[in-house]
């Protein structure tokens, strides 16, 4: 279930950094490990 | 008390003498009380245009003339419940006007919707009203007890039955709405966007979601900030996107920003435990999570307004009749009565 489109996915180790463009199956892989979907930006509360 | 009752001559002579009648009093949050029987031999061409501009929040009483039916604010059927909302206008008079005037003439579509609900909330975070609530607050963010794990996830995704099924995990708070949980219901929102198929949304514990987190109330960064943060992380907007493929399914609390997402959906179903209210005047704010969007659309203004101004909780057959909901279920019924909605979808 990787690649997502419109998702970043980040090396734990390198910081290296993939846009999805199309979505796929397979997975991401860099330094010899599965790459994380990046985490959204941290926003303060609203309210 | 911020509210006026027009006697019934007054209101057939025209809008020249209810302007007169109002005349030392008009810059002040009013709620200006109509009775029906002076609305039906009022001349319509000349009052329905300053209804629509007028400055004040506009209530019916009585059985609403078909000329003057859309052209108030909110209509209800007997004194009783007329004063009764004065009183609940009376708790926050500048919020409790603000959310009229924005339905009232409220722009078309939903994202422009959002765009004014939300310079609307952050005008009132710089108010009195709000300050006032803020002050009467004896516990500080900081000193609140956090009773969830700070780690566990918020929201779940699963696929159940051949369904997606987003489910809120913040059960020990009533799935009230943090900054993480906004963030994580957003996220995973937006995957569910790019996706195809039906949604269910609903709440684990014993509610479906008690609305914005009252411990993080007050720690926005300033009005004008949060103006832009709300419209980025918009969860009504995300809501929104899914709708006509969604199902929300609401028990126990469902409160503020909880009835607000809920209004989106292509369906409603309610478990017969559930408690719908909008709290927002308490805190001198208006509903901030779409409810101004969602509500009027599915409920129409006046309902909006009487929810709003009311404060206090309805109970499920209510919510059915006002149009809330779309179904009330026992309790035990309601995960298999949102997968069948679902299926239909």
């Amino acid at each position: 279930m990787a690649n997502l489109l419109g998702k970043r996915y980040v090396c734990a180790e390198c910081e290296a950094t993939v846009l999805v463009t199309k979505a796929g199956e397979g997975s991401l892989t860099c330094h010899g490990q599965a790459m994380e979907p990046a985490t959204a930006k941290p926003l303060p509360s609203s309210d | 008390m911020p509210v006026v009752d027009l006697d019934p001559g007054l209101v057939a002579a025209g809008p020249a003498a209810v302007g007169a009648a109002l005349a030392d009093r008009i810059g002040e949050p009013l709620l200006v009380r109509f009775p029906a029987d002076g609305l039906a031999g009022a001349d319509e061409r000349l009052l329905r245009p300053w209804l629509r501009t007028a400055p004040v929040a506009t209530l019916g009483v009585g059985e609403a003339p078909r000329a003057y039916r859309d052209a108030l604010d909110c209509w209800v059927g007997d004194a009783a419940t007329a004063g009764r909302l004065g009183d609940g206008f009376d708790r926050a008079p500048l919020a409790a006007l603000t959310a009229a005037l924005l339905v009232r003439s409220a722009p078309t579509g939903v994202w422009p919707g959002l765009v004014a609900e939300s310079t609307a909330y952050s005008m009132l975070q710089g108010g009195p009203e709000f300050a006032a609530w803020r002050a009467s607050r004896t516990a500080t963010p900081a000193d609140a007890p956090t009773l969830d794990a700070d780690d566990a996830p918020r929201v779940r995704v699963r696929v159940e039955h051949g369904h997606t099924v987003v489910t809120l995990t913040r059960p020990a708070r009533h799935n009230a709405v943090d900054v993480r949980l906004r963030d994580e219901l957003d996220a995973a929102l937006g995957t569910l966007a790019e996706a195809r198929g039906p949604v269910i949304l609903r709440g684990e514990g014993p509610s479906w979601c008690s609305g914005g987190d009252l411990d993080e109330f007050a720690t926005f960064p300033d009005p004008a900030r949060a103006h832009l943060v709300r419209l980025t992380r918009s969860l009504a907007g995300r809501v929104h996107a899914l709708e006509r493929r969604l199902v929300v399914a609401v028990h126990g609390a469902c409160l503020g920003a909880g009835i607000e997402l809920a209004a989106f959906a292509a369906r409603v179903v309610a478990a017969d435990d559930v408690r719908i209210g909008l709290p927002e005047l308490g805190l001198g704010l208006v509903p901030g999570a779409g409810g101004t969007v969602s509500i009027p659309r599915r409920a129409g203004r006046s309902t909006l307004l009487r929810l709003l101004w009311a404060g206090d909780p309805i109970d499920a057959h209510r919510a059915r009749r006002w149009g809330l909901v779309d179904e009330v279920v026992p309790p035990a019924r309601l995960v298999e009565r949102s997968h069948e909605l679902a299926a239909e979808l």
